[in-house]
């Protein structure tokens, strides 16, 4: 963190961490305390395949945010994030159809816009019930 | 994980650790309030004690807003995709909403401490803290 007055002399450097991020601040009314939190993000991979309505662990509340990130060339693999048990977790979904992904997206409609086209590619066969989610810390 | 130091940085020490907090922090008098991810609020004392909850419902609340009283505090949520604005006393009691519309962006506590600001259709309005008669303010926006 780093202090500076209006009149922008007399650049000041108030904390000193060698890692992690700060993620916000706030000085005590009485100006006589500096509240600040910081700490390293951790993020998990979690790969789901042939998702299905009936073998989702998540639940909305979890989902941190909707916008489809990533899409590969076949568009086969869509990733999001989410919160899961309170670690923000990258989500990379095999999805097999666009109804079955807006299940995972708080019920909204199918997304067809920018990122997340209609799937290009064929459901590849595999045993009902067979939806695994693999984690992998990396932090 | 949330620190405390001097006003200048220094002497800070860490008084928080598990549960991740400080995605949104204020100070509600001497105490200090903290969101965490899922957008749960905690306020305890400055080193870290007597930490307890101050939202008590299962939705997540942001941007909590200390009226300058430090009686009340004003913060808003997301309930069933919409935006909920919400004002309580400075310990999460007495929760209420004074604004029954549909919001699209958060609102703050009036300098007062008796009103709540919020913008809606393009304009600042103000509403009792504890609920009212909204009227337009002229502050510019």
């Amino acid at each position: 963190m780093w202090k500076q007055p209006l009149d922008s002399k007399g650049l000041v450097q108030i904390t000193e961490f060698s890692s992690g991020e700060m993620f916000g601040f706030a000085w005590s009314k009485d100006g006589k305390q500096l509240a600040f939190a910081r700490g390293v993000r951790t993020t998990d991979v979690v790969m789901m395949s042939n998702f299905r309505k009936t073998g989702s662990s998540l639940q909305p509340s979890e989902v941190l945010r909707t916008d489809l990130e990533l899409c590969n060339p076949n568009c086969r693999f869509l990733s999001f994030g989410i919160l899961h048990k309170d670690v923000q977790v990258t989500v990379v979904i095999e999805h097999t159809g666009v109804e079955q992904l807006s299940v995972l997206l708080h019920g909204a409609p199918p997304r067809r816009e920018r990122n997340f086209p209609a799937p290009k590619v064929n459901v590849r066969s595999a045993p009902r019930n067979s939806t695994k989610v693999c984690q992998n810390s990396a932090g | 994980m949330l620190w405390v130091g001097k006003a200048d940085g220094s002497d800070a020490k860490q008084v928080t650790s598990g549960e991740a907090v400080g995605f949104g922090l204020t100070w509600i008098a001497d105490r200090l309030a903290a969101g965490t991810p899922r957008g749960k609020w905690f306020v305890m004392n400055s080193d870290g004690s007597n930490k307890t909850s101050l939202t008590g419902d299962n939705d997540p609340h942001f941007q909590v807003s200390t009226c300058n009283d430090d009686k009340h505090i004003v913060d808003w949520n997301v309930h069933n995709g919409q935006i909920e604005l919400w004002s309580a006393a400075a310990d999460g009691a007495n929760a209420q909403k004074p604004v029954p519309a549909t919001l699209i962006g958060s609102g703050i506590c009036g300098p007062d401490s008796k009103s709540v600001l919020y913008v809606k259709d393009g304009a600042v309005w103000s509403i009792p803290i504890e609920g009212g008669t909204p009227e337009q303010t002229n502050f510019p926006f």
